[in-house]
């Protein structure tokens, strides 16, 4: 194996509301990671979040074998030595994990995904949603906007309601908006619509159809609203994990692609053969 | 002379009409619903009373319409936003026509037939990509005051797209665009191209189209688009933000005209024994 398959690589995940990175072995064990607001110039923020997640793993830059990319702007990372689609990087993250087939939701701050992946951890099917905020991170941090509590308060403000939500319908993130204070008027608690906004996000989740058992929460609404997860557990008699932090899971899969990457390099003139022979 | 009002309970604004016996318009009013929607219609009512110089003793029956004309008390009686919609428009402009309604939260396509009878509708009601409130949010990420959005999507130069559908994406959109150096005005006509292909999905627009509603007072802009968008000739109606108030005026006179028809013929039951 050639000297820069070992080593450390990194990964870094470039999503809707934040920019996520870690830094890892080859055995893939996370050395550092990070995690920045999506702001800005998309390229600052992701050699910010490669830098603290190098800081954090007490490595440097010149030490990294590759550099992975992934996230809906996956473009914007400086340097990077290989890109892979979200979906993929979610699906050989949790697989990491997990080393079992399962039907993995990933849910952010763009719109959910639900992916399909099989016992040899491939991606085998992986469909999104509407191009819509509903069901997502971006809609509990509208509607925390509107309870007047930050993003992270919300699921605890949820946990607080004993259980009884207030009917939080909308379908839009925008008209959510009027639907919260019109509940408040209604003089619903606050824990109450935190709740139905958790509820919400549940219900359009479980319409992008039936999951097969086991079913893995990937992306930050795991990381911050887990009640979302315990929602979903309700609604569909399923149940319903996360991964260790779910938040970098895309990051982790864009790190342990630079391996595979390296590995696939060395290993292909025998796929190459195999491939001949099937035809 | 008897004089009818109307009051549309919108989601975000209350309109008022006050017209007279026949179907002249003396005075409208706007104002925003906010959280209570009785406050804002009886808000509403004074208003358009003052601007059309007559006293609630003055109106023979006032008429409500819209999302909250059941909250309404002082109405006398109420009618749909769609009848009301359709009746206001086809007074001024002859059917068969297509009415284009983009509220601050909804945008309806309504048919109406040469007598002015409605044939079909669309509603959105579930969406803001397609309603005033896309255009709110955009003028809030580009940092300008809504009523200065339409001025400069006029100067814009460069043809841009937002990529985005949903409002909440396209605010993100934006920013990111504003940072790689594109002009706020080419990104307010972005934008307005946006709303446009959302309002031209809802339904086939051809033939005599009438925009109205809110969001084609305060943009001019998109009364022009819609008409490069659909193949037909636009038609703005008077007040187009207070036609569905002037409808429900224009019910509640009907329905005044018809009550007379109907105490004649009360009395003349009572006269015949």
């Amino acid at each position: 194996m050639p000297d820069n398959a070992s080593g450390i690589a990194a990964g870094v995940d470039v999503g809707t509301e934040c920019v996520k990175a870690v830094v890892i072995t080859d055995a893939g064990r996370t050395l550092g990671r990070s995690v920045v607001s999506t702001r800005g110039y998309f390229q600052v923020c992701a050699y910010e979040a490669l830098t603290a997640a190098l800081d954090d793993a007490h490595r440097g830059l010149d030490e990294l074998s590759g550099i992975g990319a992934t996230g809906f702007g996956m473009t914007c990372v400086p340097n990077a030595t290989v890109t892979i689609t979200e979906s993929l990087a979610h699906a050989r993250g949790a697989f990491h994990h997990r080393q079992n087939a399962m039907t993995l939701l990933n849910i952010g701050g763009g719109d959910p995904h639900v992916i399909v992946v099989d016992a040899a951890g491939r991606q085998v099917g992986a469909r999104g949603m509407r191009r819509c905020a509903a069901g997502t991170g971006s809609f509990l941090t509208f509607a925390a906007r509107h309870l007047d509590v930050s993003a992270a308060q919300l699921d605890e403000l949820a946990a607080a309601a004993g259980g009884d939500a207030a009917a939080v319908s909308s379908y839009c993130s925008v008209f959510s908006a009027s639907e919260v204070l019109e509940r408040l008027r209604e003089g619903a608690a606050r824990e109450e619509v935190a709740l139905g906004c958790v509820r919400s996000v549940a219900q359009r989740v479980l319409e992008l159809g039936a999951f097969e058992d086991p079913v893995v929460v990937s992306g930050g609404v795991a990381e911050y609203f887990p009640g979302v997860l315990r929602a979903l557990e309700s609604f569909s008699g399923l149940r319903v994990t996360t991964v260790p932090e779910p938040i970098c899971t895309g990051a982790l899969g864009a790190a342990l692609a630079v391996f595979h990457h390296q590995r696939e390099d060395s290993v292909r003139p025998v796929v190459d053969q195999a491939e001949g022979a099937l035809q | 002379m008897n004089y009818y009002a109307g009051v549309d309970s919108g989601s975000w604004t209350t309109k008022a009409a006050v017209i007279d016996g026949e179907g002249h318009v003396l005075g409208t009013a706007v104002t925003r619903s906010g959280a209570d929607l009785t406050a804002a219609a009886e808000r509403a009512y004074e208003m358009v009373l003052a601007n059309s110089g007559r006293t609630r003793a003055d109106i023979e029956a006032v008429w409500s319409t819209g999302f909250g004309r059941n909250t309404i008390p002082f109405a006398d009686g109420s009618r749909t936003e769609l009848d009301c919609h359709g009746r206001g428009v086809a007074h001024y402009i002859k059917g068969p026509l297509v009415v284009v309604d983009i509220g601050g939260q909804d945008a309806k396509v309504i048919r109406l037939d040469a007598a002015g009878h409605r044939l079909s509708h669309r509603m959105n009601r579930k969406c803001a990509a397609g309603t005033g409130s896309f255009l709110d949010e955009i003028a809030l990420r580009l940092g300008i005051d809504i009523g200065d959005l339409n001025a400069l999507g006029r100067g814009a130069t460069e043809n841009l797209e937002l990529s985005s559908f949903c409002t909440v994406f396209a605010g993100t959109e934006l920013l990111t665009l504003i940072r790689s150096g594109k002009r706020p005005a080419d990104l307010a006509m972005a934008a307005y191209r946006s709303l446009v292909k959302r309002i031209v999905a809802m339904d086939v627009l051809e033939g005599r189209i009438a925009p109205t509603g809110g969001v084609v007072a305060y943009h001019p802009i998109m009364v022009e688009l819609i008409g490069a968008a659909c193949r037909g000739e636009v038609v703005v109606p008077p007040h187009p933000q207070e036609i569905g108030a002037f409808g429900a005026a224009l019910a509640a006179l009907a329905a005044c005209e018809t009550q007379d028809i109907a105490d004649t013929s009360d009395t003349a039951e009572l006269v015949q024994p």
